[in-house]
């Protein structure tokens, strides 16, 4: 039988066509998108986790539509298959930041439910800086633009110094479960909305995604703004005290020269060029957004001293 | 005459002191600064390796792990642009010191001073305490020839020991003996811990003590030994200091041969003879060669006398490396031997055989003279003392077995083509010779799967 027939069958539609063949669907009731989930706990977090997101109003996450039967999936060929409302029309991020910043609350909320067997397949990316060092040492004796690196060096250890004092000023707290798609990119406009399409993959127990989230929305639309929808977030989820240490030292963290000194292993000059750029520009967004982040802390704990 | 790379490596720890311990080392690098200068017949390499670079100290760190104050968050919790980075700036201690290097080759050693390059082919370090580098590095030095002239270094063929020359009277293998005693063989030379008031004191703000600094004796002579082209078989050159290097000329070693003269032909003859199990490529020159010789004479000993064989063993074999290692087997005596292993016939692939083609041979004359320099290696002045041995070496060991049991100190081994009907057991009735030390020599059989034109190693002690 068909994926065609079985989800048009499943779900109750008269019209199933393939639009973007074999993931979006057009419908007799809209576009849908068609995920694929080959691990079942996996499957289970993102639809609870989904659930979770959507319980309180405001925007919405792109929750498993159901089948006739009540079901949030259906099994084809010892795979899941499930049904997600999809949508074309980007929703805006400068002026929105109330919409937004609910939507992040909201996702940090529902990342902290419990992980149900997924706790040992979360990632957990620690940083170290020592192996950062190893992977320097090719290149921090070079010359020409590698000097970047080398100077770098002395900023990035500082950094994790930093980053581990923040952690433990955040004491015992973790940061939620997140999906690691987290991106602006996938904020989309339903009747004046914020209607967001979140990703398949296993959930992270970092802030790294969040942290590339509030790069995309800084470079985007500046320091105020991102103030603002952190204000947003705040009011649902807790980001002035732990957490947001937390989410300070991930920012504090220097993934960019990690990401970059890992790029320049392969010895491909195009690439070296190429990833010698994004470091510098990372870098330079990543101080910005500290920044901004740390500032707004600031402003928060006045308000509270106040 | 062959171009040829002389390849050694460096084992450094460099102590600082109090204070400037290292935190992190941001960079750390050794280069090459050399001059190279030709003078009354030698070629001198003089100039320095540098070493450089920067590294955070110790005492920042710890000042960086006070608390957070009180002040606003967003000045605690900050970076820098990059725009901002200045290595001076940011209390970075500076790493320049130089470690000496002197070297002079015979000018026949090399055909034009301007082809003699220096290389740093690898460097890496570790760092075990915040007081100590520790530094490894690979120097390559090539645009020398590996070849020497043949008459001024010998001596007349009279002077050769008669039982030697017994042994060695195929023209064939005395030529490579003596092409191989010239490889390498002069490029033993010297690294003298002199440690001068400029060397020991680094640019501000750092100071440098070598290890050896702290040494009351002010001169320690470290021997550099030649490497071959093997990655595997390093010889363990591990150097407490490169301070000069210093190659001994052709007069050091004719007089180290006079007199070392006595103890040479044992060594040679008992490594000469060892079969390397580990060789592949040589054992199969060897089979390829017997069974060549089978067509003269069914059980063959290796005497070598066909012209054929010769051939097929000087291009083989191609024991250019021996001289060294005979040397330093010398140089080391009995105790050293037990810790050293000969960097086998693996370096010598290809292309260092395709050198030992039968048009290249000298004349058989020049063999009888090379024999005689083939035997006595050069003297060293103070004895080269390996850090540690390289055991998965079975020849070695075997080796060093020989030489500590002198019940079985064996002088040559004779190669044998098994014949049908032939037993290991009848073989070594034939040859005097124990079943356990014929297996321990041909570590590749097994008693029961032998089979006709196989090769088999007999030792054949001196006083048989």
């Amino acid at each position: 039988m068909d994926i065609l027939d079985i989800v048009k069958e499943e779900y109750g539609l008269r019209e199933v066509s393939w639009m973007e063949n074999p993931f979006i669907l057009l419908t007799d009731s809209g576009c849908k998108r068609i995920r694929y989930w080959a691990d079942e706990s996996l499957l289970k977090w993102h639809t609870e986790w989904r659930d979770e997101a959507g319980k309180k109003d405001g925007p919405m996450l792109d929750r498993m539509i159901r089948t006739k039967k009540g079901e949030s999936r259906i099994s084809v060929n010892k795979q899941w298959i499930t049904l997600h409302d999809s949508c074309i029309e980007p929703f805006g991020l400068l002026g929105n930041e109330k919409q937004w910043g609910a939507l992040v609350a909201k996702i940090l909320a529902a990342g902290e439910m419990e992980a149900r067997g997924l706790e040992v397949l979360a990632e957990t990316d620690e940083f170290d800086f020592q192996s950062l060092l190893e992977l320097a040492k090719p290149v921090a004796s070079s010359g020409g633009s590698f000097s970047l690196i080398r100077m770098s060096l002395t900023e990035a250890r500082k950094r994790a110094v930093q980053a581990n004092k923040l952690i433990e000023l955040a004491g015992n707290s973790v940061p939620p479960l997140l999906d690691p798609q987290l991106s602006t990119d996938s904020g989309r406009k339903v009747m004046d909305f914020l209607f967001y399409e979140a990703g398949d993959q296993m959930p992270v127990r970092t802030y790294k995604p969040l942290r590339r989230f509030l790069q995309e929305w800084i470079a985007a639309c500046g320091t105020p703004s991102l103030k603002r929808l952190l204000t947003a977030a705040d009011r649902d989820y807790p980001l002035h005290s732990e957490q947001g240490f937390l989410l300070a030292a991930e920012i504090m963290i220097p993934w960019e020269l990690k990401e970059c000194l890992l790029n320049l292993q392969g010895g491909d000059l195009e690439e070296a060029v190429s990833s010698l750029d994004r470091f510098s520009r990372e870098w330079e967004i990543n101080r910005r957004l500290l920044m901004a982040v740390t500032e707004w802390m600031d402003e928060n704990r006045k308000k509270v001293a106040l | 005459m062959n171009q040829s790379k002389l390849r050694f490596s460096i084992e450094e720890s460099v102590w600082l002191k109090k204070g400037q311990e290292v935190a992190e080392v941001y960079a750390l690098s050794l280069d090459p600064e050399i001059t190279i200068t030709e003078e009354s017949g030698q070629i001198s390499i003089t100039g320095a390796l540098v070493l450089s670079g920067e590294y955070e100290p110790a005492n920042t760190v710890e000042n960086e792990n006070s608390d957070m104050g009180s002040s606003s968050f967003s000045e605690q919790v900050s970076y820098r642009s990059l725009t901002q980075l200045s290595v001076k700036e940011d209390g970075l201690m500076g790493i320049k010191h130089r470690f000496p290097v002197d070297i002079t080759i015979p000018s026949y050693r090399v055909e034009r001073a301007d082809q003699i390059m220096v290389a740093v082919e690898s460097f890496d370090y570790e760092l075990p305490n915040p007081a100590c580098l520790e530094l490894s590095a690979s120097i390559c030095i090539t645009g020398i020839k590996d070849e020497r002239p043949a008459e001024p270094e010998t001596k007349p063929a009279a002077e050769v020991n008669s039982t030697e020359q017994a042994e060695y009277s195929a023209p064939g293998k005395m030529q490579a003996k003596g092409e191989s005693s010239s490889i390498f063989a002069p490029f033993q030379f010297e690294a003298r811990a002199k440690y001068s008031e400029e060397d020991s004191v680094t640019p501000e703000p750092l100071y440098f003590e070598p290890a050896e600094a702290r040494n009351p004796i002010k001169e320690t002579v470290f021997e550099f030994k030649a490497q071959g082209e093997d990655k595997e078989g390093y010889y363990d050159n591990s150097l407490h200091s490169l301070k000069s290097i210093a190659f001994q000329d052709a007069a050091d070693t004719q007089y180290a041969r006079n007199e070392e003269a006595e103890e040479t032909p044992d060594v040679q003859e008992e490594f000469e003879g060892q079969p390397n199990e580990e060789s592949s490529y040589e054992q199969q020159q060897y089979e390829e060669l017997a069974y060549e010789e089978q067509t003269y004479n069914a059980a063959y000993e290796a005497h070598y006398e066909p012209v054929s064989y010769q051939e097929s063993y000087s291009s083989s074999y191609n024991p250019n490396h021996r001289p060294q290692q005979w040397a330093e087997q010398q140089q080391w005596g009995a105790e050293q031997q037990q810790q050293w292993v000969p960097e086998h016939q693996q370096q010598w692939g290809a292309e260092q055989q395709q050198q030992w083609s039968a048009e290249q041979q000298p004349a058989a004359e020049e063999y009888a003279e090379e024999t005689v320099y083939t035997a006595p290696p050069v003297q060293q002045t103070e004895q080269e003392k390996p850090k540690k041995s390289y055991t998965q070496d079975e020849n070695a060991l075997y080796l060093t077995k020989m030489l500590d049991r002198n019940e079985e100190k064996f002088s040559k081994m004779k190669m044998y083509i098994l014949q049908r009907g032939d037993s290991l057991d009848r073989i070594c009735d034939r040859y005097d010779v124990s079943i356990n030390t014929l297996l321990r020599v041909n570590r590749s059989i097994q008693q029961d799967q032998v089979c006709a034109g196989q090769i088999i190693y007999i030792p054949v002690s001196s006083s048989r």
